[in-house]
Parts: C-alpha cells; sequence; structure tokens
C-alpha cells in the first residue's frame, strides 16, 4: 500500500500555465520590508493586515500581458480583510476563490489566506475571458478554505448590506485597545449603523476590552453585560458582553437602543 | 440567567476624551494653550501646521474629524489607498464642509511603470492617468484637488515624462488641481534633485527618517529643494516603526517626528493616523517640536541597529564555496526572528533542501554580505530548522 501525501502548494507554485502565454516571474518576493516599494502607501493597509508575502507572475502574449499577484496573509480573516476593504458593494461579482469581482483590466478575488489581483492593460474582451480562466486556476491550486469567515454567520441578515462586511485587525473604532473585529454595516428605515463583532481568544480578553470602553462602570460578573455610552469620537456606543463575545453598535442614537438591543440580543442567542 | 437592561450614560468612553467640537478638541488637547506651528509649504504659499494626516488605511470618517476638529488643514490620500474607498470615505466627510477649510492631496500612480526599474512603458499614457483622476475627483465629490502628486516615482525618466507632466500642467492651469507634484521612496534626492532642476514642481512628498543611510544626500536635496521653492512633505517618518530587529523596542512617534521637523527645508509631515491615542500623540509635536536629549538618545540607539532585512542582491551567492541560497536563508531568518514565524521559516528552509549547519564543511566563510550580516552564524543559526519536522508547527 502506498501512502500518498498531499503537500499544499506555495509561493511562485501557485502560479500555473496559461495555455498560448508564457509565464515570466522575475519579480522579486516582496515581503513586509519592501512592499512600500511595489504599492507605495498602500502597503500600509496590508501590513497591518498580517500581509506575509506577495509573489507575482506575468503572462506574456505578443503585445498581451496579464499581470498575477498573490499576497499571503496570516489567516484567513485577515485575507478577507484586505480584500473586502478594496471591494466595493456595486461590483461586478464573480464566483471565484471565496468571493471574486470583475472590473475593467482588474480581476480580484480571495480564498483561505491568500488575496489575488490579476491586471491587464489590453482593453480586448478576450484578455479579459483570460483573467478569468487565470483566476480559476490559481483557485483550483489554492487549498483551503473557501467560505466567508464562521463569525460573520453571526451577523442578523434582516437590513444587513450586501458585501459590506470587512475584518479590521487594530485600533478599530480608532481605539488601539479594540482589534480583531468583524463589521457588518445596516440600514433599518432610516437608521444607518455599524455592528463590531470581536474575534476573541477567550472570555477574558472580551472582558480586558469591554473594561476599557465602559472604564468603570465595566461589571465583569455580569453574565451578560450591556452598556450604553457616548464615547468621545464615535459617538454613542451600544456594547455587549457574554463571555467571549464582545459585540459593539455604532451609529444608533440613545433613543435607538431598542434597535440596538434587538440585534446585539440575536448574536448574543446565535 | 441574570440579564441587564442597557445603562445609558451620558460620560464619555473611557478615554475621557470628552471632545466633539473643533475648538474643543483643539483645546482639550492643546491644553496648555501652546499655539499650533505652522511652516509655508514653499512657493504654494499654503500656510499648513507642521503635522498633517495620512490618511492611507484609516476608513473611520471619525477619526479624520478628530484631527480636522484639532487644527489639521492638510489631508493626504492616494487614487490607490483601499482601491478607492480611503478617497470615497473622504469625500463623504467633506462633503458638507467649507472648501476652503483643509487642503487636500492625493496621488495617481502613471500605469506600466517597471516596479524593478521605475521605467515607464507603453502603457504609460495621459489618457490612463486622466481617467484615474477623474475618478479621484469623483470619489472625493469635489471639483479640485488641492495638490496632485504623481505617486510613487523613483527615475528621472518618470520626472520628465513629457506626456505625464503635461497632462498635471494642464490639470493645473484648468484649476482642477492647484499645484503639483511628484512623491517618491526610492532614489529621492535623485528625484528631488531633478524635481528642482525643472523648476515646474510646486510640492514633494518624499520619505525621510532618522534611520535614513544616505542623509547627506537628502539633506543637500531638500536644501536645494527649497531654494527652488519646493514645499517639502515627509513620509515614512517612523523609519519602520522598529528601533531594533527584535521588534522589542518601537520608534517613538514624537521622536522620529520631531526629528524630521528639526530640519527647517521640510513644511509638515503625514504620520499614518489610524487611532485617537496616536492622533494625540502627533498632535503634541504640532506644538513642540523640540528634541530632548532623551529623545535624540532614543533615537541614536536605533540607527545603531542594523536590521534583518536581506535585499537580495545575491552578492554574496558568487562568493559561496557550497553555492548555498543565501538570500532565501537570510529570509528563512528573517521569518524565524522577525516576524517569530517558524513555520514559515521551515517551509522556506524545505524549499531550498539546505541540510542543517551546511557550513559545517567550510573553515572560513569567503562570502561577503554589503549589509554586513554575519552570514555564516545565521546560516548556521536557522538552518536547524531543517531537522524540525513541519508537522511541529501546525
Amino acid at each position: 500500500m502506498v501512502a500518498v501525501c498531499s503537500v499544499a502548494l506555495t509561493g511562485q507554485q501557485l502560479f500555473p500555465d496559461l495555455k498560448g502565454y508564457k509565464v515570466v516571474s522575475d519579480y522579486p518576493v516582496y515581503t513586509p520590508d519592501d512592499l512600500w516599494d511595489y504599492i507605495n502607501g498602500a502597503a500600509d493597509a496590508y501590513l497591518a493586515l498580517g500581509f506575509i508575502d506577495l509573489n507575482i507572475s506575468e503572462y506574456v502574449k505578443g503585445r498581451e500581458v496579464i499581470k498575477a499577484e498573490i499576497y499571503r496573509f496570516d489567516d484567513d480573516a485577515e485575507a478577507f480583510g484586505i480584500y473586502s476593504m478594496e471591494r466595493s458593494p456595486g461590483y461586478s461579482f464573480i464566483p471565484v476563490g471565496v468571493q471574486g469581482y470583475r472590473e475593467e483590466g482588474i480581476l480580484h478575488f480571495y480564498k483561505d489566506r491568500y488575496y489575488i489581483k490579476i491586471m491587464t492593460h489590453s482593453k480586448s474582451r478576450k484578455a479579459g475571458g483570460r483573467m478569468e480562466e487565470l483566476a480559476r486556476l490559481i483557485d483550483g491550486r489554492i487549498e483551503g478554505s473557501n467560505k466567508f469567515p464562521e463569525l460573520l454567520n453571526l451577523f442578523p441578515t434582516q437590513g444587513r448590506l450586501a458585501n459590506e462586511e470587512t475584518y479590521l485587525l487594530e485600533s478599530v473604532l480608532g481605539h488601539e485597545y479594540l482589534r480583531n473585529a468583524f463589521r457588518a454595516s445596516y440600514e433599518v428605515g432610516e437608521e444607518r449603523f455599524d455592528i463590531y463583532l470581536f474575534r476573541c481568544n477567550d472570555g477574558d480578553e472580551a472582558a480586558a476590552m469591554a473594561s476599557k470602553l465602559a472604564g468603570d462602570s465595566f461589571m465583569p460578573g455580569d453574565e451578560v453585560f450591556k452598556y450604553a455610552f457616548e464615547d468621545g469620537f464615535n459617538g454613542v456606543l451600544h456594547m455587549a458582553r457574554q463571555d467571549d463575545r464582545l459585540i459593539v453598535v455604532s451609529g444608533l442614537g440613545f433613543d435607538k437602543t431598542t434597535l440596538a438591543e434587538s440585534y446585539i440580543t440575536q448574536m448574543l442567542g446565535r | 440567567m441574570k440579564r441587564r437592561n442597557f445603562l445609558i450614560s451620558g460620560l464619555a468612553g473611557a478615554a475621557g476624551l470628552a471632545v466633539l467640537d473643533r475648538t474643543a478638541l483643539a483645546g482639550g488637547i492643546n491644553s496648555d494653550n501652546e499655539p499650533i506651528i505652522y511652516r509655508t509649504l514653499g512657493k504654494t504659499g499654503l500656510k499648513v501646521p507642521v503635522i498633517s494626516f495620512g490618511v492611507m488605511r484609516s476608513d473611520n470618517s471619525a477619526l479624520v474629524k478628530a484631527g480636522y476638529d484639532a487644527g489639521i488643514t492638510l489631508f493626504d490620500t492616494a487614487h490607490g489607498y483601499m482601491n478607492g474607498r480611503n478617497e470615497e470615505m473622504l469625500g463623504n466627510f467633506f462633503s458638507s464642509l467649507p472648501r476652503d477649510s483643509y487642503i487636500l492631496a492625493t496621488k495617481v500612480k502613471p500605469a506600466g511603470i517597471d516596479s524593478r526599474t521605475g521605467l515607464p512603458s507603453r502603457d504609460t499614457t495621459a489618457a490612463d492617468f486622466l481617467a484615474k483622476f477623474d475618478l479621484s475627483l469623483q470619489r472625493l465629490k469635489m471639483d479640485y484637488v488641492d495638490i496632485l502628486y504623481m505617486h510613487g516615482v523613483d527615475s528621472v525618466e518618470m520626472v520628465r515624462h513629457k506626456e505625464i507632466v503635461n497632462t498635471m500642467l494642464e490639470l493645473k492651469k484648468s484649476g482642477r488641481v492647484r499645484f503639483i507634484g511628484i512623491s517618491t521612496h526610492k532614489n529621492e534626492p535623485l528625484v528631488i534633485n531633478t524635481m528642482a532642476a525643472d523648476g515646474i514642481w510646486d510640492v514633494v512628498l518624499t520619505s525621510y527618517n532618522f534611520k535614513q543611510t544616505y542623509l547627506t544626500e537628502m539633506n543637500s536635496a531638500l536644501k536645494v529643494a527649497g531654494e527652488a521653492g519646493i514645499g517639502v512633505v515627509a513620509m515614512k517618518t517612523m523609519a519602520g516603526g522598529w528601533l531594533d530587529k527584535e521588534k522589542t523596542r518601537a520608534v517613538n512617534p514624537q521622536a522620529a517626528l520631531k526629528w524630521v521637523l528639526s530640519n527647517p527645508d521640510v513644511h509638515t509631515t503625514i504620520p499614518g493616523i489610524t487611532a485617537f491615542d496616536q492622533l494625540t500623540t502627533d498632535l503634541e509635536v504640532m506644538k513642540d517640536i523640540n528634541l530632548t536629549v532623551s529623545e535624540k538618545d532614543e533615537l541614536l540607539a536605533g540607527i545603531s541597529s542594523q536590521g534583518l532585512y536581506c535585499n537580495a542582491c545575491s552578492i554574496c551567492k558568487s562568493d559561496c564555496r557550497n553555492n548555498l541560497p543565501i538570500p532565501e536563508l537570510m529570509r528563512a531568518y528573517m521569518y524565524a526572528y522577525g516576524y517569530g514565524n517558524l513555520r514559515m521559516a521551515s517551509e522556506l528552509i524545505s524549499e531550498t533542501a539546505v541540510m542543517s549547519d551546511p557550513c559545517a564543511g567550510c573553515d572560513t566563510c569567503v562570502a561577503t554580505c554589503i549589509k554586513g550580516f554575519d552570514l555564516r552564524e545565521k546560516i548556521s543559526d536557522v538552518s536547524r530548522l531543517a531537522n524540525v519536522p513541519l508537522d511541529l508547527f501546525a
């Protein structure tokens, strides 16, 4: 009996052949130390989301060049974070990887801990089709999760704005002590608000963040602690902490506490 | 189950910064009423506080509002930041404010620039540049921007790219751009000197920090820029954020900013601001730019640290008797000791097929590193991972 061992492809191995195109891979592998050299100040957002490295290949056929960039992150939430940060809800989405979209000259998608950007200056319709073909081939070479992060399922669907969800690793709501949060945006009647769900390792971490937000009012002994207050910069926030779950609603005034609580209750109950 | 009703409180957040209007916030942070330090941005004549706002990766308009309320006037973004969502956020925020109460700078990167050489290609066209600029204006909801930079320039060929330069001059003439400039973070002295010689540029946005290894050339170029009337905006002022290779000692942000501003040829800085505490820290520099002795000492300690980054020049490879993939091994070392990620380091070593301690057969190492790395010691150290099964890092 022969044991078959599957080895995940990494780095340049993730670039497939594309029929009729010559693959040129003479770019360096960019790391956090030199990503700025490649994408300038945009690098800051990548570095803040656990960027590990970037591999680049070009597919050349005559004067047509398709460039593919594969950004690797520490985990899938971070890859989702950068993908979703650069995603606009009005884009034309396509089923590649977990999700992707194609606009003129670009195709972006993400899967597992990879964010893939494919681009061309060619205006031909064929080149667009080739970008999609290349995307599917790269998709097929990436092993791992092909689903959105699990915690996104905890957000209620009513009033939730499609394709507005994101993930923030640092300085959530502008506070350095708030980290690791998924955010979804809502529109209910005339109210527009955001809900943050923090990805905490345990109850202590959730309590520590809740305590800093709520100050002396925080009751660590409460099984469910709920609090509404005016944050000096973000306006009114509604927060709730239960075990390792910390939820903050931003954008609803004190007179909308009932609405905030209804969403929080749904999320705590899931 | 014990339930607690929502407790409604008028208290400020834990930070205790109950400041909501422009005057109150500025007063709260600048409680000693020290005046904000302004400098004139070269021949633009714009008077700007020494601290401006690098918006870069912030999608939080409350943070931008806090900066605006505190007296920051210049906000810096780019066409490419967050794939345009950064400009959208700023457009939404500024749309209700008086247009003359802020200075908006954005950057457009011409297409087709080879990131390895900095040279243009046939894809570097005015049409592409204009289309991107139009889209930026649309996202920003503005009729004009105050400063438009050509983004990420590091070659003379791009500083003098006729098609793009003429397009920028036309935009300035038409009033859709008030001032034109270039942003650069590689070959900066060359770029700045060329800009000064050409006489058409209003502003340069350049990397400038205490750790740069070519400060003599930088200072000389900034002086030339000043004499040519070019406004100088400094970026990357935190020098990567760490003083040591182990990333245990963070750069003192106030010291780093003060060091940059100790050069009178620099008119303002754009630290990337993502948190209120950070904003508060940066704003303190807006009224006090004098470096203390202890701040100077901290920066000096940082200058002496060598860093972990191998720039893969590969000069070492031709010297190595065993033909080892030294740049890859140096990268593995950085993964292990810089990022603390042993799995990545191990994966990379596995790809190179290097065995543990591959230098053991050599009495002396003849391979040399232009950055002064002790190659033998680092290879010996990191190659031990070759003996560790990958499973252990799962």
